[in-house]
C-alpha cells in the first residue's frame, strides 16, 4: 500500500497527523505531506494511514493499494 | 555544426507547396503504408526525447498510451508556459505544415480519433496558419477520418502542463489535475490521451522519412538529435537557434548567440526557461538533458537567459520568484505559501534585509521543499533559490551586508 496528499484539497487540518504521525508530516503552514510517495507504507500502520484517510475533513488523502 | 532540420534554410513562413519540395508529407505517406506499431518501433529506436522539458523518452510515452484500450485522443501542446520562449511558437507559425505532419504521425501510430492543436489564444497568428495547414491536409491525398480541432487558452505558465491541456479541451479552467490518473491512462473524457510538445512532433517527419539511425547521427547516445534553443539575456543576438543536442555551452552562446556584448564578463545562465534553476559559467556545460542536470541546471525548453557581469543575480532570482508567486494558479495551499514566501525572502535578501537568517531560511526551503505540488511550479522557484545560493555565494554576500552587489553599481 501506498499513499499520498493531495495537495489541491488539503486545507491544513492536520488531523491525519494527529492520527498518523509515522506517515504524514505536517510543513510549517500545517498543509500535510508524505515524506516518500514511492514508498510502501510499513504493514503495521497500514490501518492507521486508512484511519486518517478517513477522518480527512477535505478527502485529501488517497491510498493506493 | 551538423545539418539541421527544424529550422535548416526556413526563414520565414513556409507555405505547403514549399514544404512538400522538401520533401514533406512523405513521411506521412510512409507512416499509412505501415502498421501503427511499425511506427511506434521506429520512434522508440530513434531514441528521441520529449522537448517540452521534461525529456520522457517518447517511444515509450507512446507504448504507455497504447497500452490502454482506445479511442484514444492526441493533444499537440504549443502552451509555451516559460516566459520567453518562443520555439514552439516559431514552428507552429514558420513551419505548421511540418508540426501538422508529425502530429497526423503521432495521430495515427496512437490510432486517435481526435487531434486537438491546444495553443495559447494570444497566438494567433499560429492559429491562424494551423488552421490552414488543416484545410490543405484534409483536402489531400493524406486524409482520412480523423477529427481535428483547435483548442486556444488564456496564456499562464501552468496552461502548458499536461493535466491542464486536458482540463482545457474538455472545456475547463486549463490547470493542472492531480495525479493519478495521468493523460497517457485517462485523459480527455477518460480516455488515453497523448500530450506532446510540439517541437518533439516536429522531429517526427525526419525520423520516418531517413530513419532513426539518421537521427541518431546528430546529437548524444542518450539525447539523439538537434534541439531547439531559445537563446535570451547578455548575448549580443537573442534568438531561437538548432543545435545538435550536447553541443557545449560556450559554442552555443557564441556562435549562435554571438557571444556577450565586448568587455563584459560572462557569469552564468538560467536554464529551462525560468524552471530550471542557475548554472556558472561553464563553457564546457554540454547541452543535453544528462550534461544540464550535472551541471546543476535542467535543459527543460532549452530556453537559456544569460547573466553577464552587468545582471544582478538577485535581481533576476528576484523576477523568477516573483513569477512563481503570481502564476501559482491557486489550487494547492502550499504552492501557494512557499511560492509567495520565497518571492519575499528574495526581495528581502535583495535590499539586505533580514540578515543571515533570511540566507538560512532560503537553503532550507531549496533543499527541503520539493514535489510538493499537483504541478511542478513550486520547484522552479525552489530551484532559483537553490541555485542561487549555490552559484552566486559572493552577490548573495554582497546584497546580505550591503543590499546590493558590483552589477547593480556597475549598470
Amino acid at each position: 500500500m501506498k499513499t499520498k496528499v493531495n495537495p489541491q484539497k488539503c486545507e491544513a487540518y492536520g488531523d491525519c497527523h494527529a492520527i498518523c504521525p509515522e506517515v504524514y508530516q505536517l510543513d510549517e503552514w500545517g498543509y500535510a505531506f508524505v515524506a516518500d510517495e514511492n514508498a510502501e507504507v510499513p504493514p503495521e500502520l497500514e490501518a492507521k494511514a486508512r484511519e486518517a484517510a478517513r477522518a480527512c475533513p477535505t478527502e485529501a488523502i488517497v491510498i493506493l493499494d | 555544426m551538423a545539418s539541421v532540420w527544424l529550422m535548416g534554410q526556413v526563414r520565414a513562413f513556409e507555405d505547403q507547396e514549399a514544404y512538400r519540395a522538401r520533401g514533406g508529407f512523405q513521411a506521412l505517406q510512409y507512416a499509412l503504408s505501415v502498421s501503427p506499431e511499425t511506427v511506434v518501433k521506429l520512434v522508440q529506436s530513434s531514441g528521441l526525447r520529449g522537448r517540452g522539458g521534461a525529456g520522457f523518452p517518447t517511444g515509450r510515452k507512446w507504448q504507455g498510451v497504447r497500452a490502454n484500450p482506445g479511442p484514444r485522443t492526441v493533444i499537440v501542446n504549443g502552451e509555451e508556459g516559460e516566459p520567453g520562449s518562443q520555439k514552439d511558437t516559431w514552428l507552429m507559425r514558420n513551419r505548421p505544415h511540418l508540426v501538422l505532419e508529425g502530429a497526423l504521425i503521432a495521430a495515427w501510430a496512437m490510432e486517435a480519433d481526435n487531434l486537438y492543436f491546444y495553443l495559447s489564444v494570444e497566438d494567433w497568428v499560429a492559429r491562424q496558419r494551423l488552421e490552414a495547414a488543416v484545410r490543405t491536409w484534409q483536402g489531400s491525398p493524406e486524409f482520412w477520418p480523423l477529427a481535428v480541432e483547435l483548442v486556444a487558452v488564456p496564456h499562464t505558465y501552468v496552461a502548458g502542463e499536461e493535466t491542464a491541456a486536458v482540463a482545457a479541451v474538455e472545456g475547463e479552467l486549463a490547470r493542472p489535475r492531480f495525479k493519478p490518473p495521468r493523460p497517457f491512462e485517462a485523459g480527455v473524457r477518460g480516455q488515453p490521451t497523448l500530450v506532446q510538445n510540439v517541437e518533439t512532433l516536429a522531429h517526427l517527419p525526419y525520423i520516418l522519412r531517413e530513419g532513426p539511425e539518421a537521427f541518431r547521427q546528430v546529437g548524444t547516445a542518450s539525447s539523439p538529435g538537434t534541439l531547439l534553443v531559445t537563446l535570451r539575456g547578455a548575448v549580443q543576438r537573442p534568438g531561437v537557434y538548432e543545435v545538435a543536442m550536447g553541443t557545449p555551452l560556450g559554442v552555443v552562446i557564441e556562435k549562435a548567440g554571438g557571444g556577450l556584448h565586448p568587455g563584459r564578463q560572462w557569469r552564468g545562465v538560467l536554464t529551462g526557461g525560468y524552471f530550471g534553476g542557475f548554472v556558472g559559467p561553464d563553457p564546457d556545460i554540454r547541452l543535453d538533458f544528462e550534461g544540464m542536470q550535472a551541471a546543476g541546471g535542467s535543459l527543460g525548453n532549452g530556453e537559456l537567459t544569460v547573466l553577464d557581469d552587468r545582471t544582478c543575480p538577485l535581481e533576476l532570482a528576484g523576477a523568477v520568484t516573483r513569477f512563481f508567486a503570481v502564476e501559482s494558479c491557486g489550487q494547492c495551499g502550499v504552492c501557494q505559501r512557499l511560492t509567495k514566501t520565497l518571492a519575499e525572502l528574495v526581495a528581502d535578501l535583495a535590499v539586505g534585509r533580514g540578515g543571515e537568517e533570511v540566507v538560512q531560511r532560503l537553503a532550507r526551503y531549496g533543499e527541503g521543499m520539493r514535489l510538493r505540488g499537483a504541478c511542478a511550479l513550486p520547484d522552479g522557484a525552489v530551484a532559483a533559490v537553490r541555485t542561487l545560493l549555490k552559484v552566486f555565494p559572493d552577490a548573495v554576500a554582497s546584497h546580505l551586508v550591503q543590499g546590493r552587489c558590483e552589477a547593480c553599481v556597475e549598470s
